[in-house]
């Protein structure tokens, strides 16, 4: 294997996936404190799945409000005026 | 292991850290599948062989299976179709998509979405209204320019032009209410770009009123085809102030960026928690270095599980190691050339 250079930050070996896609991290010290930042901090906007006008960065088109669907989603409404 | 990854996943301090939490969640996946790698297009400067056909039986339930593994326990699930040409195995897309909805149905804390690369010429109105249903709601067509110069390089395997089928499906998509969201790819080459403000105008007036149509503009480049000793690309140092000049016009004086794209700064080949599945089931990270033995990093089995060579794996995902942006945003660009001289792994 090609031989990476040593980071001060980041070691990339200490991350893999397992057999269903998943990522691993190999410290368990870590793993722990990975599940406690999922359970905690705030996710990204969800994808918009049902509405083609929003107003939130990241959720898909931003536009017109003509056509927009009822959008289920928090932070990815529909452009209320 | 230093003690400054901790304080990553747990806090993220900055714009790399918070882009490191998001790609290495287990609560998100995204899977790029080829429903097949043969096309219906020619174009001069693709990078593909069109060596392998429709996506097996096998491979259909193996990636079945593989997002019944994992559904559980994710908030997204993000379905990308490429090819090839997607299109040409609408059965295969419509197949795993109709298993994903049925599944998303159940879930109502998962977020679904899908969106598919195709050349449009195939996108008629009856695809796209049921391929909405089934959730793929973006879509990425390109055009090369005004209708002569785009049938000079986006040209069907029959050697005819494309232009005409593929502008028709996109009015047909304009004028229709399907909530179907387009990103139009506009290739610029030395030769198209004389012709570019006044096409740019055009699909200014024709499409950017519609907020489900948006512009990247992309030079083409050279990625490992046949004509790549030969064809043209514009140079890297003028494109700055080319992009500039012709983003304006699509703008016109708007909302800054309406209309616009931006690629994301992050490849999905960076991210741990997005992958490549092959029709013939090899699991991979790139879409460009299809040919590139170093990008097959595993199978995919019939059970949904995955083979994979974790060593093969980890060079993707080097940039994260150095904080580098550039390798982060294309990790192929500098990828370890030894690495293409290994042969295509055999994996059980």
């Amino acid at each position: 294997m090609t031989q990476l250079a040593p980071s001060p930050t980041l070691a990339v070996e200490d991350i893999g996936l397992d057999r269903e896609g998943r990522v691993t991290i190999t410290n368990l010290q870590i793993t722990r404190r990975l599940h406690a930042a999922t359970m905690t901090s705030k996710s990204k906007p969800k994808p918009n799945t049902n509405c083609t006008c929003n107003n939130s960065k990241d959720c898909g088109s931003k536009g017109n409000v003509t056509g927009c669907h009822t959008n289920s989603y928090p932070q990815c409404g529909c452009i209320v005026k | 292991m230093s003690d400054h990854i901790e304080s990553i996943v747990a806090e993220p301090k900055d714009l790399f850290e918070e882009e490191l939490v998001s790609w290495i969640r287990n609560d998100s996946l995204h899977l790029i599948l080829l429903a097949t790698e043969r096309c219906n297009f020619r174009c001069t400067y693709c990078y593909e062989d069109f060596a392998i056909g429709r996506m097996s039986a096998e491979t259909i339930e193996g990636v079945k299976r593989l997002i019944e593994r994992r559904v559980e326990s994710l908030d997204s699930l993000s379905i990308s179709w490429f090819g090839g040409e997607p299109l040409l195995a609408r059965s295969v897309v419509e197949e795993v998509s109709e298993h994903v909805v049925r599944l998303a149905r159940e879930r109502p804390q998962l977020a679904y979405s899908g969106d598919m690369t195709t050349n449009g010429f195939l996108l008629d109105t009856a695809a796209v209204e049921r391929l909405v249903q089934l959730g793929i709601q973006h879509y990425q067509v390109s055009l090369d320019g005004p209708e002569p110069l785009h049938n000079r390089t986006r040209i069907q395997g029959n050697g005819k032009g494309s232009f005409g089928q593929i502008w028709a499906n996109l009015l047909a998509i304009r004028d229709g209410s399907t909530p179907a969201n387009v990103l139009l790819r506009i290739h610029l080459t030395p030769e198209n770009l004389p012709m570019m403000p006044d096409f740019l105008l055009c699909i200014r007036k024709t499409f950017l009123n519609d907020g489900r149509f948006r512009v990247l503009l992309k030079p083409v480049e050279r990625l490992g085809g046949p004509n790549d000793t030969t064809m043209e690309v514009v140079p890297q140092e003028t494109r700055p102030g080319i992009l500039a000049h012709l983003e304006s016009i699509l703008v016109d004086g708007k909302e800054e960026g309406k209309g616009l794209f931006s690629a994301p700064d992050v490849c999905y080949a960076s991210r741990p928690n997005s992958f490549v599945i092959r029709a013939d089931g090899r699991i991979g990270k790139c879409t460009v270095a299809l040919r590139d033995p170093a990008n097959t990093i595993g199978n995919l089995l019939p059970d949904g599980s995955l083979d994979l060579d974790n060593d093969r794996l980890r060079p993707w995902l080097r940039g994260w190691a150095s904080r580098d942006w550039e390798t982060i945003g294309c990790p192929y660009a500098t990828f370890p050339r030894t690495r293409q001289e290994e042969p295509t792994p055999e994996f059980s």
